[in-house]
């Protein structure tokens, strides 16, 4: 009998101990592919006993019958995932009709004048943007991309701070004239969130993006501190000048420790080369 | 005056052009035969073959919206030169037509040179990357060759496929959700990006087109061969195999490092009818083959490439990935366009390999006279990229690497070329024991 039949008969009779589906039998025909490779392996690699090729093959399945096991019960537990989509599903939509019926119920019965109560559904239309951002960036960390996380992270600020301005427009009676700042914090708070994404993910280009953030910042925070009159003008401006030179500093400082190192990995590399010792340069032409 | 006929730039045919970048878009073939060519007939030949196929006596238009051909007026002298040589200069003579390219604006897209040598013949023939591949190549060769024999024996008619020149043919064997699925397959397979450069000098003033050549004599490679049919793996793998093997050893990778080489796959496998559907084109996608450092012997290097290749021998896609991602660029925006967009998305492999594979002697016959020697080879690859490719006739194989370079170039891919030969002999010598 030869290797392949060898195996046949081994898996036909482990596969006996669970139902014989159609499953179950392309995962036996797996498996035979499987342990036909490992024997050519053995053999190339050098292995001539048919008998160890056989034996060493049959314990790489390890305890296959708990593995069988396994499998059989993976089988049942398909479709609970399917109804695990199905929940989700029904739960999207359920959340969706309760959002209209509370919007039209506080709309009609005038707790919330009509031209205030869409705040209700641009809220969890922001809201649900914002769980799908949250899926995105667990992607992106899954296959280490995150052009497009770091996109929808942004989306997901700046629409927060649009809905927040509405909110202080539209929900505060009293006149609050500094609303528009919303839109310079907006800024500040995207890029930071941007830098520290970069940060975390390790990008090549979020030092100089946080050196320009703190310069950015300093400048925005200055010309609202002027306008809201927490700060004098005159003596104010020398905090974005303090940003401009802590950033300078910061970059100069950063180039000189990579052209240190670049140095010094070449002088080790020259060393390397020029004092290693080997009989062979004796006679090598 | 009148309008020239139009055709279509098929999806490949644009690939191909955009491909000038880095190779010079043709391919090669070069049977010798130990008897005189009638070259009356091979011109008939040649004239009712080309009239049955437009595209090649058609001039390439480049477009900002839509590139296409346009069909031209020809002559068979465009396409036939015949040249008496001497033995001392064959060899050179036939390297000089080889080694020439057709613009794209030619009115002829394929060149034939029968060489004669006292009474030998020598039939070398390029043809634009853009009208058809390695696998059409064969096939035009084969074709030629049956209709040279029945016009010598009377027959009139001249038999050529000259269906369809269409990519979505790679589709017809698949069905139900198996084609669905295949019409997805929107991964970008060239993004594995390999840093790993085959050693040339710099480019030169002095850089031209050359077509380095060696031969395994059939007895080694016989040998060879059958010590992979003992183990049950192809040529194509034990080629992977000891590429990779001296890839390791000429280009001085750290043995730990991972290679990726793309391996071209002949995409007739997925088409209804095979090589006889459809019209000549190109159908050519390539499988990935990644090794996870070089192993100690030869054996253990092939180990690793069977771990890489079985994946894709696996996987009923093979060689169908990126296809549908070409075609929406295509579609979506102007050729402009979608051909910077291609470019910038689209790593051109370093270093590749291709098994166009085995040129059937009595398939090749021109009359009386079966082809002694020949080979075929790809496009002639511009620095720092290279190719190795591979056939077989009487068996023998032929090494190719055609590159532009200079003679220090040469005496590197000599080098090379002595490597592998050596790394071949290594493998039959350490696997002597399955020859028996």
């Amino acid at each position: 009998m030869n290797m392949t039949e060898r195996f046949k008969k081994y898996l036909e009779a482990e596969f006996r101990k669970i139902s014989p589906t159609k499953a179950a039998m392309e995962y036996r025909k797996d498996t035979l592919v499987k342990l036909e490779e490992l024997a050519q392996d053995y053999r190339i690699k050098g292995m001539t006993d048919d008998e160890a090729i056989y034996n060493s093959c049959i314990s790489s399945l390890g305890d296959f019958e708990a593995k069988l096991k396994e499998f059989e019960k993976s089988l049942v537990e398909i479709p609970k995932e399917r109804n695990t989509r199905k929940t989700a599903s029904l739960l999207a939509v359920s959340a969706v009709a309760v959002l209209v019926i509370v919007y039209l119920a506080l709309s009609i019965t005038g707790a919330v004048p009509w031209s205030r109560s869409w705040l209700i559904i641009l809220g969890a239309v922001i809201a649900a943007y914002t769980a799908v951002t949250v899926l995105v960036i667990l992607k992106g960390a899954q296959s280490e991309k995150y052009l497009l996380p770091r996109m929808f992270l942004a989306g997901a600020i700046v629409l927060w701070f649009v809905f927040a301005y509405l909110i202080v427009h539209l929900c505060i009676p009293k006149n609050f004239p500094y609303d528009w700042m919303t839109f310079l914090i907006m800024v500040i708070v995207t890029v930071l969130a941007d830098v520290i994404f970069g940060f975390v993910t390790k990008s090549k280009l979020t030092v100089p993006e946080a050196l320009l953030w703190l310069v950015f910042s300093a400048a925005l925070i200055y010309v609202m501190c002027g306008v809201a009159g927490l700060m004098a003008w005159g003596i104010g401006w020398l905090l974005p000048a303090c940003a401009g030179i802590v950033a300078v500093a910061a970059a100069v400082a950063i180039i000189l420790s990579i052209m240190k190192r670049k140095e010094k990995n070449e002088l080790a590399k020259y060393a390397e080369v020029k004092s290693k010792v080997d009989e062979e340069y004796y006679t090598q032409w | 005056m009148k309008k020239k006929q139009r055709l279509t730039a098929e999806l490949w045919d644009k690939m191909q052009y955009l491909f000038r970048n880095y190779y010079d878009r043709m391919v090669h073939a070069c049977l010798y035969y130990d008897g005189k060519i009638d070259v009356d007939a091979l011109k008939s030949v040649l004239i009712a073959t080309t009239e049955k196929v437009p595209v090649l006596h058609s001039s390439f238009h480049d477009s900002v919206i839509n590139p296409y051909w346009e069909v031209e007026e020809y002559s068979v002298a465009d396409i036939l030169s015949v040249k008496d040589s001497t033995a001392e200069s064959l060899e050179d003579d036939i390297e000089e037509f080889l080694t020439q390219c057709i613009p794209v604006t030619s009115n002829v897209q394929f060149k034939i040179r029968v060489f004669h040598e006292g009474e030998r013949s020598v039939l070398c023939m390029i043809v634009n990357h853009m009208c058809f591949d390695g696998g059409d190549f064969k096939y035009f060769l084969k074709r030629l060759s049956a209709n040279y024999n029945a016009m010598l024996t009377g027959g009139a008619s001249v038999e050529i496929k000259t269906g369809t020149r269409s990519y979505d043919q790679v589709y017809t064997k698949l069905e139900g959700d198996d084609k669905e699925a295949a019409q997805k397959l929107y991964k970008n397979i060239s993004a594995v990006k390999d840093e790993h450069y085959f050693p040339m000098t710099e480019p030169r003033k002095e850089d031209k087109s050359m077509i380095n050549r060696r031969k395994v004599d059939a007895v080694t490679f016989d040998k060879f061969r059958r010590i992979g049919k003992h183990y049950g793996v192809t040529v194509n793998d034990l080629m992977l195999t000891v590429y990779m093997h001296s890839l390791y050893e000429f280009g001085g990778y750290p043995a730990t490092d991972t290679l990726t080489i793309p391996c071209m796959v002949d995409l007739r496998r997925h088409i209804e009818g095979g090589e006889e559907a459809g019209g000549l084109t190109n159908h050519t996608g390539f499988m990935q083959c990644s090794v996870e450092g070089v192993g100690t012997t030869l054996n253990d290097t092939l180990v690793k490439v069977l771990h890489s290749v079985r994946k894709s021998k696996h996987d009923k896609f093979m060689g169908l990935y990126s296809l549908p991602l070409l075609k929406l660029a295509y579609t979506i925006f102007p050729y402009a366009i979608s051909e910077t967009a291609i470019k910038i998305g689209y790593l051109n492999p370093l270093i590749g390999m291709s098994n166009i594979g085995v040129l059937n002697p009595d398939l090749l016959t021109m009359g009386p006279y079966k082809p002694v020697d020949g080979f075929m080879t790809g496009a002639v690859k511009y620095k720092p990229y290279m190719q190795l490719a591979l056939t077989s006739m009487n068996g023998e194989l032929t090494m190719t690497i055609a590159i532009r370079g200079n003679d220090d170039d040469k005496v590197l891919v000599q080098k090379f070329f002595d490597i592998i030969v050596r790394n071949i002999n290594t493998f039959i010598e350490e696997n002597a024991r399955y020859l028996d």
